[in-house]
Formats: structure tokens, sequence, C-alpha cells
């Protein structure tokens, strides 16, 4: 079967409308006999046919527009020498391999990446003094943080990406950040109540979830604080979704998924969805994607402390404007009804980018994720 | 895109000075100082005298323009049906370059245009090498870069024209100095456009053939039109052929479709004698076909004016010439075209089982010998092209 | 947005939209003219003046003699009276004839005369591959002029940008070579309003945005860009970033380096040859104005150093989406 082809019958013809056809199915044809005329917005041109033989299928209507490089007629020809030409016959070439990029490594000459030398700068450290792991001894960047640690094993590219960002974000960003304490009475109840329910369904109703959940609530009243900075128009873009970055440590460092939607979930669909992302995270399974679009962070060390933080100052993760770090809910001394007494605290430090958004805004919304941490059920009641 | 009706494009409404049915104007080509052997029955009316090219060579000459119409015949089809990517139409043409290629020696250079695939065949380059380069194979001389017509071969002595047309002329010119000043009898043809005339080049190669006098001949093949553009539009003088005058460069006027009145003038012009320089000559023709497969000449001319040429076909004059010497019959001339269509087929059916150019090869005779920068270019394609089946 | 598939209901073509752009740039002044060969009767050999003869007449829409360098030459005499020649050179590869009067005169006449001349004029270079044109009919030219100042070069491959453009360059007060993307022609039509506005010179457009890597291109070669970084996109997850420069003289390096800041990752993609080419001048000041924030070493995607190769050119002469994966692959995986 011989596929005729609609050709480029005039250096930059896309296609053709189809006036008429001059043979029928089941006729026979002979090479170059007409077979039908097409006009294009060149020229009227009537098409012989490439091949002889018996027309099987006519594919088009006369009115048809037909787009150049379609099959536009199928001839039975006799011999099957004839199939439909491919648009090169090129056997397949045997290649040299590109010549690589070749640096001798001697000493005294340091090869590394712009960016990385960057770096070394940045953390002072003299790259002559660091050995590179990469081709051709390259120094990576994961060699300069080598350097850093006092642990012996590598450090990863996620800690290194995690580096360069921060220090973009406190060079370039006027971070300002608000310390506050909440009573965390409400929070552990929410958790007892709910747990046996979730843990019904094979979940763990961790803090970390309330607490989002109780954040993304909160933000969806201060929308100014879910949002971007477009550093060229010199403002923020404000969110409707809460792509909530949650910080997680690893031993491979700090990494950021970032959950989408959390205003949107219930507090057992983020469950899940935070079970699925540590687990992705724990197993090295998160994408490039799991890492984006995220437009407000919430940062907990709760896991890793042993001392009382009390505050800390965390760095906005750029181009995100503002940054959340909880604490550990731990017991300490507090006033209830002008009494001293012990009982469950959280700590908290807000950041936020002050170029953009003022002292004011920041009590506001404070204001609203104490209240949402004491009466955590409003978060699951507002809409 | 606006909707478009099925019907002929915009054929052209009459412009100019087109109220009066067109005349061929080698109807009257005494009176407009055209060379002339035979009128449109073969019968010798003209003012140039019977060559009386001997008969082996005349039906080698009229047995290649019969060719040469059929491939032009072949050629459009294969390209209307998408085997051949462009076609460079030349019918109607056939007299000027089978005509001047008669006139000269094997030794002689030929610098040719795009519609001169005699000049390749008159010199015995084989028909299946053509369609080779039609179909843009590897085992063609030119490893398939150029553009299907656009031909030319060494071996023969046949340099390609450039890819700007007219650019070639003062390349002819320098190359005849060349053998001017080494003292070789070499002679040197070169065929060009009416249009190429407008270029700079024509002016600066007329200029220095009038100072050198090198020993070629200028062909200004007038057939009508470059592209849309007729001779009114292209030059405010009466014949391209006087522009000759200005430089000192000899010229005159032929019938373009008169293959004996082109051989004797070009035979006269080659075989000038050391001193007397170059010749330009205009041939007067007419394109009956489109510009190139890309065209619509609807758009720009009259088919009266076609008419009015088709009645001049250079290949029915010369037969009518034969049959009058009794070299010609209607017998031979069934056998001829049914030869030449057979000998086509085959050699399509030949080339078009060649092998395309590898992708390597496009690296080739950028140099003699391959830069480092073209080696490293060279495989670093290569290994983008390592995994493809 | 649509290629390969204009309908008649997808708007208007590129081709459409140069016309509409040099007819209405006629209309509205009528010092503009229309200039080179068969662009009367034939309405240019790709058709896009198409009409403009019958609406304007043979005074401002001129079919000339076949001479590229005179068409230039005598576009730049129009020029320096007081009219606005656009003057069409048939295909780019034809118009070397008429570089000194390109980038010697019209270039240069407003330095030359110390402020007291100038060119205001428009040189239509159809240009690029993909039609089967070989080194006729598929070059990519622009190297050859940007070498020194005074004239604007434009690169439209859209409609919108091309209706744009041909009336920004009318507009312009110096010379403008108008790059025409001849493969998007009739290949690519959109629907836009066609109100007199012109586009702004120098602005780049980013025309997908991403942030592992930059993709720095223009012309028709930028579709194969986008396939390749689809493709990408789903197979790898790559998210690559496409500045369409629009325009070459100036170039719009603010939006390049604010995205090469983002990626740390560049690669540029032309369909011209490699050595020297544009691609090359954008690697340099990249590295210039951007050194620290580099991840990886600049890669070019380009056609090689020998001329466009007729029968097997358009597959492995131009560059094309694979071609640019791998540059696209090869710049993620290098370890930094
Ligand atoms: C310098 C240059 N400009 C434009 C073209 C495009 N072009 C190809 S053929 C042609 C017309 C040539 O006319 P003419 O010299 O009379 O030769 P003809 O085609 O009529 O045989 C043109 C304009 C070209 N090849 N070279």
């Amino acid at each position: 079967m011989y596929e005729f082809i609609l050709p480029d019958i005039g250096e930059g013809i896309s296609e053709a409308l189809l006036i008429n056809w001059t043979v029928n199915p089941g006729d026979q044809v002979a090479e170059d006999q007409e077979v039908a005329t097409i006009s294009t917005d060149k020229v009227d041109v009537e098409l012989p046919s490439p091949r002889a033989g018996t027309v099987s299928e006519l594919c088009w209507k006369p009115g048809d527009t037909v787009q150049v490089g379609s099959v536009f007629m199928r001839i039975e020809t006799a011999d099957d020498s004839a199939e439909t030409p491919t648009p090169a016959k090129v056997k397949k070439p045997k290649p040299k391999a590109a010549t690589p990029e070749k640096v001798e490594k001697k000493p005294g000459n340091i090869i590394a990446a712009p960016s990385t030398r960057k770096l070394a700068a940045e953390q002072n450290i003299d790259l002559s003094s660091v050995s590179g792991s990469g081709p051709e001894g390259r120094v990576l960047r994961r060699d300069i943080a080598t350097t850093t640690e006092t642990k012996s094993e590598a450090p990863s590219g996620v800690r290194i990406a995690m580096a360069e960002r921060m220090a973009h974000s406190v060079h370039t960003l006027a971070h300002t950040t608000m310390n506050f304490e909440v009573h965390a009475d409400g929070l552990l109840a929410l958790q007892k109540r709910l747990s046996p329910a979730a843990n019904a369904q094979d979940l763990k109703l961790s803090m970390s979830v309330i607490i989002a959940k109780c954040v993304a609530t909160a933000l969806t009243r201060h929308p100014r604080f879910n949002a971007t900075i477009d550093e060229e128009a010199v403002g923020l873009v404000l969110h409707n979704a809460v792509n909530m970055g949650l910080a997680l440590a690893s031993d491979r460092g700090l990494t950021v998924p970032v959950l989408r939607d959390v205003q949107a979930l219930t507090l057992f669909a983020l469950a899940r969805h935070l079970g699925d992302t540590v687990n992705k995270g724990r197993d090295n399974q998160l994408q490039p994607a799991d890492f984006r679009d995220g437009t407000f962070t919430l940062t907990n060390t709760g896991g890793l402390e042993t001392a009382d933080f009390l505050s800390t100052r965390p760095v906005i993760n750029a181009p995100q404007a503002a940054i959340l770090w909880v604490s550990r809910i731990k017991t300490r001394p507090r006033v209830v009804n002008e009494q001293l007494e012990a009982g469950p605290v959280i700590n908290c430090s807000l950041s936020f980018d002050h170029r953009f958004l003022d002292g004011a805004e920041g009590v506001a919304f404070i204001n609203d994720i104490a209240e949402l941490f004491e009466i955590p059920e409003q978060a699951l009641a507002s809409e | 895109m606006p909707s478009r009706t099925p019907t002929t494009k915009g054929r052209k409404t009459k412009t100019r000075e087109q109220e009066k049915l067109p005349v061929c104007p080698l109807q009257n080509a005494a009176a407009n100082n055209i060379r002339q052997v035979m009128d449109a029955e073969g019968k010798l009316t003209g003012d140039l005298p019977d060559p009386d090219i001997p008969p082996e060579k005349l039906l080698h000459m009229y047995e290649t323009m019969v060719m040469v119409r059929a491939i032009d015949d072949r050629g459009w089809l294969l390209q209307r049906s998408g085997r051949v990517e462009f076609w460079i139409p030349h019918c109607g043409l056939e007299a000027v370059h089978n005509g001047a290629t008669l006139a000269y020696e094997d030794p002689d250079w030929i610098f040719m245009g795009y519609r001169h695939p005699g000049v390749m065949l008159m010199r015995g380059v084989p028909l299946v090498q053509l369609f080779a380069q039609f179909f843009g194979r590897a085992d063609e001389p030119f490893k398939g870069r150029r553009l299907p017509t656009l031909m030319g071969d060494r071996r023969y002595n046949i340099v390609p024209m450039t890819t700007q047309v007219g650019s070639y002329i003062p390349h002819v010119c320098g190359a005849a100095m060349g053998a001017l000043i080494k003292g070789h009898d070499t002679k040197f043809l070169a065929i060009f456009g009416d249009g190429s005339s407008s270029r700079g080049e024509f002016h600066s190669g007329m200029n220095f053939a009038g100072v050198h006098k090198p020993p070629v001949v200028f062909i200004c093949e007038n057939n009508g039109w470059a592209i849309s553009t007729p001779q009114s539009l292209q030059t405010g003088s009466a014949t391209f052929a006087e522009k000759g005058d200005a430089y000192g460069v000899r010229n005159l006027v032929v019938d373009g479709n008169d293959a004996l009145a082109v051989y004797s003038v070009v035979k006269e012009a080659r075989d000038l004698g050391p001193d007397e320089g170059a010749t330009l000559i205009e041939a007067m023709t007419y394109r009956m076909g489109y510009h190139t497969s890309s065209d619509n000449p609807d758009l720009y001319r009259e088919q009266a004016e076609v008419d009015a040429w088709a009645a001049w076909d250079p290949l029915i004059r010369l037969r009518k010439y034969m049959e009058r010497k009794k070299l010609w019959n209607k017998k031979k001339e069934d056998a001829l075209w049914a030869r030449c269509k057979e000998e086509i087929s085959a050699a399509i059916k030949e080339a078009e089982a060649m092998d395309f150019p590898h992708p390597s090869t496009m690296f080739d005779d950028t140099f003699e010998e391959m830069t480092w920068m073209l080696e490293e270019q060279k495989a670093a394609l290569l290994a983008d092209l390592e995994d493809l089946s | 947005m649509n290629i390969a598939t204009a309908t008649a209901d997808t708007g208007t073509t590129v081709l459409e939209a140069i016309k509409a752009g040099m007819s209405d740039a006629m209309d509205a002044d009528s010092d503009v003219i229309l200039m080179g060969e068969d662009v009367g009767l034939a309405g240019g050999i790709f058709r896009t003046s198409t009409g403009l003869h019958q609406r304007f007449g043979s005074k401002r829409v001129i079919d000339t003699p076949l001479d590229e360098k005179g068409i230039v030459a005598h576009g730049i005499g129009l020029a320096l009276y007081g009219l606005k020649p656009i003057v069409e050179i048939q295909f780019s590869g034809f118009i070397h004839d008429a570089f000194e009067h390109i980038m010697f005169c019209a270039a240069r006449y407003r330095w030359a005369s110390g402020g007291q001349y100038s060119c205001p004029m428009v040189i239509r270079a159809p240009s690029f591959g993909g039609i089967k044109g070989g080194f006729w009919h598929s070059q990519s030219v622009e190297a050859y002029f940007v070498h020194h100042g005074g004239m604007k070069i434009l690169c439209p491959s859209t409609p919108e940008d091309a209706y744009r453009m041909m009336l920004a360059a009318v507009q312009d007060p110096d010379p403008v070579l108008l790059i025409e993307p001849v493969p998007l022609y009739r290949s690519m039509s959109a629907k836009f309003e066609m109100d007199g506005k012109a586009a702004t010179i120098g602005e780049a457009k980013v025309t997908r945005t991403g942030s592992d890597v930059t993709v720095v291109t223009y012309g028709p070669i930028q579709y194969e860009v986008e396939k390749a970084a689809e493709e990408l996109a789903t197979t790898k997850g790559y998210d690559v970033e496409i500045i369409d420069l629009r325009t070459l003289i100036p170039y719009d390096m603010d939006t390049i380096l604010a995205s090469v800041k983002k990626t740390g990752r560049v690669i540029t993609v032309h369909e011209a040859p490699l050595s020297m080419g544009f691609g090359a001048e954008l690697a340099a000041v990249i590295q210039e104005k951007a050194f620290g924030y580099l991840h990886t070493p600049i890669q070019r995607v380009a056609a090689p150093d020998v001329p466009y190769h007729f029968s097997i050119g358009d597959e492995y002469y131009r560059p094309n989406a694979r071609r640019i994966r791998l540059a696209i692959e090869r710049t993620m995986e290098f370890e930094f």
C-alpha cells in the first residue's frame, strides 16, 4: 500500500483546499496521472499520482482543507518496493563521542562552577583547600559543605540548595521577627479527642497537622501574608491557595516540600497528605514539583528540641513574604487568671519582609494565629 | 486565512499596453534587429546563412533538446506529486543552451544557470546523474546539497551557478582573464537571465571584459520575465545587448528559439581572435512555464502572450528544418520521444532508490582539510544522533 | 496560537499580519512606500503584499529591477529625502549584495553626519529554514548584521508580533532590519486585534516560565524549544523557562538576567551557525553580568558552521526539539 502524502508544492504551503478528485476508488491509475485538483493560497494545482496502481482510498472530500504532510490518498501498488518514502533514508550513523570539556587538574588550578565559587566566597572558604569530587576533580557544592561540616558524611544537594536560598533571602529581604507565646491546652485537647478516629483510619494526627490547619485558616484571613514577592514590580503577589511549605528536618538537611491547597483540605486529608509527603521525603522520592509554588512556610523544630526554645529568627523562604516558626509544646510557667501556674505552651516566631508588610499587619495576623491555636476547632469550622 | 473559492487565483486583468493581441517579436526579426536563420516553419528566411551543422552533431543537439523538454514535463509532475522538492522549468528555452553548448568544444568552460540541463547532457553527463541531483541524493557531484536543477560537473568543465543570480558573471570574466594570462586557448561561455543584468555584477563583468578582452561569450537569456518582472520594469534600454556598447563589448541580439541561429552567432563569437575579446549575446526567447514550482504566472501575465510564443517553439522549428533536409520524419520523432520517456523512467527508478547523504557529509568540503572547529561540531551532532534509529 | 494547523477560524496568519502591518502603516502615512522584486502584481513571491499594488498604486508599491544593492541603496535615498521606505529582500540569502549599503550607509548616516541625516527605513528579510530551501532559501543571516550599532533588528515569531513589529519598524527613527519567519508565514495563525498599536522595540517575552533552566531564543526555532520543554516537563519534571528575544538589537538584558539569576542555567538556541553567532554574544554578556549565579556552563544550540544543506538540511542541519532536549538534559545533569 502506497500512501500519497500531500506535498508542500510551493515552499511553505501548509494546507490546501481539495477541489475535486479525478479518480474514484477502485480505478487504475498510472504514474503521473492526474488524480486531483487542489487550491493553495499561492496557486491552483493538479496533483499527479506518484505511483501506478489501484486507488484504494481517497482520504478527503472535495471542500476539505488538507494539511501538508497528511495522507492524501492510498494506492494499492503491484510491487512492494513502492512504499511511502521516508523523509531521509539515513543509515544509522556511527558516532564518535563528542569532545568533553577537558580540564587538567594541576596544583593551584581550581575547577568549579561560578555559583559554587560564589558560595565558597560567601562562606569564606578557600577553594584550593577543598578537594573536588566532581568530574576532572571539579569542586562541587557538596565538597564545600563538607568542609564546613564536622560530620564525615557528605552533605546532600538538598542542604546546598537551602544554603543558597537562605543567603539570598537574608541579604535581600528586610527581615522583621515577632515572637509570641500561646497556651496550648486547646491544641492538645483537640489532638486527644480526634486521634482515635484518625487512628481508625490508619492516620497519625500529629500536632504539625493541626497547627498547619490553624495557620492556613489564619492565612485566608490575612492574605497579604500568603504572598510572594515580585522583586521587579516591587510588590506582593497574593495567592488564593495556601500552598504551605513545611520544613522537614532530616539527616539530608532541611527540606521544604509544599502542601498544596491546605485551606481546602480537611484535617484528616491534610494528615494523610502530610504523611505521604514525609514518607516520600524519607525515601528520597520527592520530585522538583513537590517543592514548587509555596506561598508561606511553617517550620516546626519540635521533634528536635530538648532545650526550651523561646524564640528563633526564622529566615524567610524567598520569594515568599513570611514564615512562622513554632516550638514543641511543653510545660512552662504561665499566667492564667492572674495566677502563675505550670501548663502547656507553644512558642512562636513570625518573620516577614518589612518592605511590604508592616508591624500592625503582623500583630493582627499573630492575634488570629493565637486565637486559632487556643480554640483550634475554629479552623475546622471555618469555610 | 480568508475564505477561498476554487477558482484560478487572481488572473491578471488587463494593464499596461496589452490592449492588442500580443505578437511574438521573432515574427519581425529583421525589423527588430534579431539575428535569425529560419522562420517558424523551419524555412531559411533569416539574415544568417544555414550553418550546415554536420548531421551527426545536429541530431545530437535535437535529440538532447527533446530529452530536455521531456525532462521538464516529467520534473514538473514529480514536484507536484511530492517526489522532487522544487522544480525550475525550462520549457521553451532549449535552443539557447543546447545551441550554445554545441558551438563550444569540450575543454571549454561553461558557467550554466538553472534552466540549462542540456549543457550537461550535450557533454555526455549520464541522465541518472541529473535525476540523482533532482532527488537530492548523495551520489551526484554536489552530494545532494543544492536545489534541484542547480547543476554542474567539473569533469565536464561545467561550473555550477552561484546562489545569487548573475554573481558568476565576473567569475567567468576572471577565469577567462586567467586563461589569457596563462596563454591557454580555453574559451568561456556564461548563460544568465535578463533579470541578472540588473545586478552590479553584470556591469562589473562587462566593464572588465571591455578593458581586458577575455575570450568569453556572455549569453543573456531574455526569456521575457524575471519571475513577475517584465523587461519594461527591468531596464529602460530597448535591448539588453546594447548595454555592451557602453562598455566596449561587442554585442548582438539573436533569435533564442532558433537553435541554428544561436549556434551560428555563438560559434562565431567563440572563434574570435585573441584580441577581439568578449561578446554579449541577447537571446530572445520565452519562459513558457512557471518561474519555479512556487510561482503562479496567472498573477502577472496573459495567456495570449504565451500562446503567441508557442507558435515559435524551438523544437518544432528545428524538427521542420530537419524534415526539409530529409534528416528526420514522424517515425523517428515518435521513436525519439518514446525512448526519452523510457530512459527518464528508468533514470527516475534508479535515482530514487539511491541513498540520501549521511548527516556527517554536511561538514565535508567546507575546507579542503576540516578545521578542529568543524570536527568538534560534527562529533557533537553525530553524538546527538546516536540513539536515533 | 496554533502551529501547522492554521484554518479559517484560527485567525490571522503571520503572512496576513505582515501584510496588514504594511497596509495600516501605508494608510496612516502617505510617505510609507514598499519597494522590491515582484512585490507588485505578483504580491511578492510569498504573497505578503498581495493587493497592496492594487490599493496604493505603482508609485507606492514599486516593482524594482533584480538588484538588492540597488533596492536598499535607493531606499536610503528615499529615506534621506523624507520618505519611509519598506524595502523587501526576496530571501535573506540574497541580502548580502546590499551589505555595504545596509551596514556602512544606512546604519551610519546618522553618526557620520553628526546627527544631521538619518535613514529611517525598514529592510524586510524573509529568513529561516524548514521549507526545503537549501542555502538559497533557508538562510539565517542575522549574525552578519549585529556587529555594530546603527540599525535595529527585530524578529517576530507570532502573527501579533509580526503586525506590531512592522508598525514599530516603520515608526522607528532608525533603520530597522525585520527578520521575517518564512516557515511560520502560513503555518501559524492567531486571533488579535489589528488596532494600529506598535510593538515596543527591545522587549523580550518570557513565553514559558520555569525555574530550572533558561533558554534564550528567537525566531521559529523557539517552537522546537517549546516542544522539548514540554516533553521534559512530563518525562523528567524539568521546569524550563523560555525567552523569545523578539528584538536582537537592542536586546532585552533585564529579562535575560532576571531569568538567569533565578535558574542559574542557560542555553541559547538559534538556527544560524554556531560560531560567532548571536548565542555567543548572549553567553558572553550573561557571564559578564551574572557570573556568580551560573551553576553550569552556558550551552549553545545552533546549526553547524556550514551552508544549509538542501536534501537533509531540514532534518539534520537545522536544530530541532531533539537536539534542544539533549542540551537541556546535559545542562540539568551537570553537577555543580
Ligand atoms: C541576487 C538574487 N536575488 C534574487 C534571487 C531570487 N530569484 C531567483 S530567480 C530570480 C529571477 C531571475 O531572473 P532572470 O535572471 O531573468 O532569470 P530567469 O529566472 O528568468 O531565467 C530571482 C529574483 C536570486 N536568486 N538572487
